[in-house]
């Protein structure tokens, strides 16, 4: 078995999965283009998912990758309609920007 | 035979719904016909179940029961729609069919005239020829209504139905009470039946539920039968359940404290009083009481209870009956007396003679009260167009109305229980009964006898004040707004208030208007239907007057000295009526008269009668605004033209009337009087001024004769007198047939107390007579009845009676200021009550809080507005931050 080194430790990969998911957040709360939101939540997924792998091998328990599994499936549905509204949107309203969508203010 | 009785049932309902539906566009005629003649019907059919019942030989097996459906299931709570007739309900199904069918007869020809004078005043338009008219077929409507529900009341097989039947009288008692409804008086006292009765309903709706609680069941025969075993005798439960019954009974038939409601509901037409006060409504509580005697024997205090407020509503009744005036108010005290005797009746456990007592006066007042408005109709004129109601203003009718005051007086006798008519042997009945009782009951028999006493004196008073003396109704009297309501307004102000004996003070004329303050006091005024002019000395008006109207009732006595107007409290009764040719010599010196009566006289055109106002008069102690009255007017009268006798009734200002006693009678007194004279003389070519009703000829003027009323009218007093006169048969000692149909329903439970002196009847009777004839004597005495044709000395007047019991005489006459002890206790306090409700409670305390909830509401919302900003990454933020304090949390929490 072609041994590549010791393997990673457990805390590599948590510190990766958080740092990938604060870009995430960040892009959500900073950008406004709509698309890069979006992307910006999907990273946020995959930092999610990223730290069940690691932690179902680390556990050896393979529960962790089956979730994967679910929140892969889940984001696919999630972008379809995601995008779906993004379309939808930007034919009504000739923009990607989210600030330019406040008609529901109070 | 069972399936007529659903028939006689419906029968007036028929009549209600063809009447009431269709009666406008029927004629006059035809409206008369369907409601007499259902009623008629039905008293037919009654005949004939009752006649079937008595056929059957076992007298325990006398009952036709008919089941229609169930009303109502829930459970093993099942009320089903039976209709029973047995001796008690036969008895009294025909008692309400027959009384009430020659009620409705009566009324076809009453009601005719009332519709044909009425209507100026009232909105209910009609033309002379018997048009479509409201006004006619809705009274039948409600006549036939109130036949319904009396008979759903007695024919009902338990107590559920009674109950719907207790109410429906109670309804149709309002509807009728009120039919006059455009007078205020008539809609207030209609209001005051219905509410006094809810208070007694209440009890008796508490009283059901309470069976219900222990025997699962309404029906009577299961009740009854149960009773002795799950009832011990006199246990609390059986007490409470009686007694709560018994507060229907107090309020449906009349009884202290309830029983105000009575005295007011002769504001509706006449016919109504006689069918409220004889046939229906106010038996009820007798006929509940006798239904459930194994009840009410079952428990003594219950009964003891019974018996008091029964003897106590009789005495005062009669000893209020004694002093009114106004013709349907004596009667109506009379029936609450009368009541009082039948609930005593029932009280002492003499449950056959309670409701023998109920039958007899079925027919004595049912006979009474229709001819009274056979008297009132005789005396319809323009300014009463109901018809005079008046004692102080009739007098030697008989002539007039041989009919009318023939059976009017058998009835009195009978009412006054003197042997033989019918009203003697039902009285001596309860008497005995009572007396029986012995111990604490025996007190109460001889209160009774103080009660014969009373009847007696009022009945036979009645009958002189009506029917003998001078006529009074000759005298011309202020054109007066009052009708048949005035009276009814007046009820709560007693005019003594203020002061009570001011009615024996005051000058001659006042007198008589005190009692009712409303009411134009009408003097005979001498000389003017001669057409002579007064031959008032200048001197002598001067000379009685000042000082008695001027002084205190202290300063009465110098002043009678010479002058002797005495002290008249029944003043106006034997008013001494110059005008009559044949009066015979007055009672009171003639000289003080004339002066004296020129005061209403002067005021008469002038100034109309201002029609009490019941709101007003209430509590609030008029300024005894009889002795004011004529006097702050007379100067005006004095200058009075043509043009004001049509002045518009007005009111009496407290402010303005205090002002000019003292001053007016003295001196505007002289010059006044001739001008007076012609002013009344205009009054009378002016005064069908109301054009609409001289179309009924006759009537138009006051002077014409009274006349004999249609044979629709009397048709049903002579009637109701041979009744009367033979109803005492029903329980003729040794042979009481009325005591052998009812034995059936009257079980004595054993262990019951029952009556333990060994009393002769006839020795009750002859005590009781002895009792009533003196009584009636002394009142045919005073007031001028004749016995058989024979005068009788007049041993002492009704003025000398009056101020020898002055202050008898004012409570009396005040009715004992029940209504006003009312207002004071419960009126005055509930007002408050509610107006601090109202402000405190309702605007200050609920109202803050439910706007402040809305208020509050509001704010909120505009100040949450603010944070939704409609950007999506505040959102993200919001969540953000959520999530941070979430973790936060768990890492914290979970160490």
């Amino acid at each position: 078995m072609p041994d590549a080194g010791m393997p990673a430790p457990i805390q590599a990969y948590a510190i990766l999965s958080a740092l990938l998911f604060c870009m995430g957040v960040l892009g959500v709360l900073v950008r406004r283009n709509i698309i890069i939101v979006f992307m910006s939540i999907e990273l946020m997924l995959n930092a999610g998912n990223l730290l069940f792998v690691a932690f179902a091998r680390y556990q050896q328990n393979l529960s962790g990758q089956v979730v994967v599994f679910f929140v892969m499936t889940v984001a696919a549905a999630e972008v379809a309609i995601g995008l779906a509204l993004v379309m939808a949107l930007f034919r009504t309203k000739r923009t990607t920007d989210v600030d330019d969508v406040s008609m529901l203010r109070g | 035979m069972a399936n007529l009785i659903p028939v006689v049932l419906l029968l007036p309902l028929l009549g209600v719904v063809i009447n009431g539906f269709f009666g406008y566009r029927l004629g006059r005629r035809l409206v008369g016909l369907v409601g007499t003649g259902v009623v008629a019907l039905a008293f037919l059919l009654s005949c004939a179940i009752v006649y079937g019942l008595s056929q059957i030989p076992n007298a325990e097996e006398r009952v036709f029961s008919v089941t229609l459906y169930e009303w109502i299931g829930a459970g093993s709570f099942r009320i089903p729609m039976t209709l029973t007739v047995d001796a008690l309900s036969g008895l009294m199904i025909l008692i309400v069919t027959g009384i009430g069918f020659l009620i409705h007869l009566y009324s076809t020809g009453y009601m005719a005239a009332d519709a044909a004078h009425a209507h100026a005043n009232s909105h209910e338009a009609s033309d002379e020829h018997g048009a479509p008219e409201p006004g006619y077929a809705r009274f039948f409507t409600y006549l036939n209504l109130f036949i319904f529900s009396m008979l759903m009341l007695v024919l009902g097989a338990n107590f559920l139905l009674l109950f719907v039947g207790w109410e429906l009288v109670g309804l149709c008692s309002y509807l009728l009470i009120s039919f006059w409804f455009s007078e205020t008086a008539n809609a207030d006292a209609g209001r005051k039946a219905f509410i006094v009765n809810r208070i007694g309903d209440f009890g008796f709706a508490l009283g059901i539920m309470a069976i219900f609680s222990v025997f699962k069941t309404l029906d009577y025969t299961t009740v009854f039968e149960r009773a002795p075993d799950l009832l011990p005798y006199g246990s609390f439960m059986v007490t409470m359940i009686t007694l709560l019954l018994f507060i229907g009974a107090v309020g449906k038939s009349a009884q202290i404290p309830l029983f105000v409601w009575l005295p007011d509901a002769m504001a509706g037409p006449t016919p109504v009083s006689a069918l409220i006060h004889a046939a229906t409504m106010v038996t009820a509580g007798v006929y509940m009481i006798t239904r459930a005697n194994v009840l009410y024997s079952l428990a003594p205090t219950t009964q003891a209870v019974v018996a008091t407020v029964g003897i106590a509503t009789a005495l005062v009744a009669g000893f209020i009956a004694i002093t009114q005036v106004d013709i349907k108010r004596v009667l109506a005290y009379s029936t609450v007396s009368q009541l009082g005797l039948m609930v005593l009746g029932v009280g002492v456990g003499g449950y056959v003679a309670g409701m023998f007592h109920l039958f007899t006066h079925a027919f004595f007042k049912a006979l009474l009260f229709l001819a009274a408005g056979a008297v009132m109709h005789a005396l319809i004129s323009k300014e009463n167009p109901h018809g005079e109601q008046d004692m102080r203003r009739m007098g030697g009718l008989r002539r007039y109305i041989p009919w009318t005051s023939t059976t009017f007086i058998i009835g009195a006798v009978a009412l006054a229980a003197i042997f033989p008519l019918s009203g003697f042997w039902s009285k001596d009945e309860i008497l005995h009964d009572t007396f029986a009782r012995g111990g604490y009951f025996f007190i109460l028999g001889l209160l009774g006898l103080v009660v014969t006493g009373f009847t007696a004196f009022y009945s036979l008073r009645q009958v002189g004040l009506v029917f003998f003396g001078p006529e009074r109704w000759r005298e011309k009297p202020a054109p007066s707004t009052a009708g048949h309501g005035a009276p009814a307004a007046v009820p709560v102000v007693p005019p003594t208030t203020a002061a009570a004996p001011t009615p024996t003070v005051a000058p001659a004329p006042s007198a008589p208007a005190e009692p009712a303050p409303g009411e134009k006091p009408r003097r005979p005024r001498p000389g003017q239907p001669t057409g002579a002019v007064p031959s008032t000395p200048p001197a002598a008006p001067a000379e009685p007057t000042p000082p008695a109207a001027a002084e205190p009732p202290a300063a009465e006595a110098p002043a009678a000295g010479e002058k002797p107007k005495r002290p008249r409290p029944g003043g106006a009764f034997s008013a001494p009526p110059p005008a009559a040719p044949s009066a015979s010599t007055p009672v009171t010196p003639p000289v003080s008269e004339p002066p004296a009566a020129e005061i209403p006289s002067a005021v008469a055109p002038g100034e109309k009668p201002r029609r009490p106002r019941p709101g007003q008069a209430i509590g609030a102690t008029p300024v005894t605004p009889s002795v004011s009255e004529p006097a702050p007017a007379a100067p005006e009268a004095a200058s009075t033209t043509e043009a004001s006798a049509g002045e518009k009734p007005r009111r009496p200002r407290p402010g303005q009337a205090p002002a000019a006693p003292a001053a007016a009678p003295a001196s505007p007194m002289a010059p006044a009087a001739p001008v007076a004279k012609e002013s009344a003389a205009a009054v009378e070519t002016h005064a069908p001024a109301g054009g609409a009703q001289e179309a009924h000829g006759g009537h138009d003027d006051h002077h014409g004769q009274p006349h004999e009323s249609p044979w629709n009218m009397v048709g049903p007093l002579v009637v109701l007198a041979i009744g009367a006169v033979v109803a005492g048969l029903a329980g003729l000692p040794g042979l009481m047939p009325l005591e052998n149909w009812l034995e059936p329903i009257i079980r004595t439970p054993a262990g019951a107390e029952v009556a333990h002196t060994d009393i002769s009847p006839l020795l009750t009777a002859i005590i009781s007579q002895l009792v009533a004839i003196p009584a009636a004597l002394l009142a045919m005495s005073m007031y001028g009845v004749p016995l058989f044709g024979i005068k009788l000395p007049q041993i002492t007047t009704p003025e000398a009676m009056g101020a020898r019991f002055r202050g008898l005489y004012a409570a009396s006459l005040g009715k004992l200021y029940w209504d006003e002890a009312y207002h004071r206790l419960f009126v005055v306090p509930f007002t408050r009550a509610s107006s601090w409700f109202a402000t405190v409670m309702d605007r200050g305390v609920i109202d803050t809080v439910v706007n402040g909830v809305g208020r509050g509401a509001l704010n909120l919302g505009n100040s949450l507005r603010r944070g939704q900003t409609g950007y999506v990454r505040n959102y993200a933020v919001t969540m953000l931050a959520g999530v941070v304090v979430l973790l936060v949390w768990f890492f914290f929490a979970r160490r």
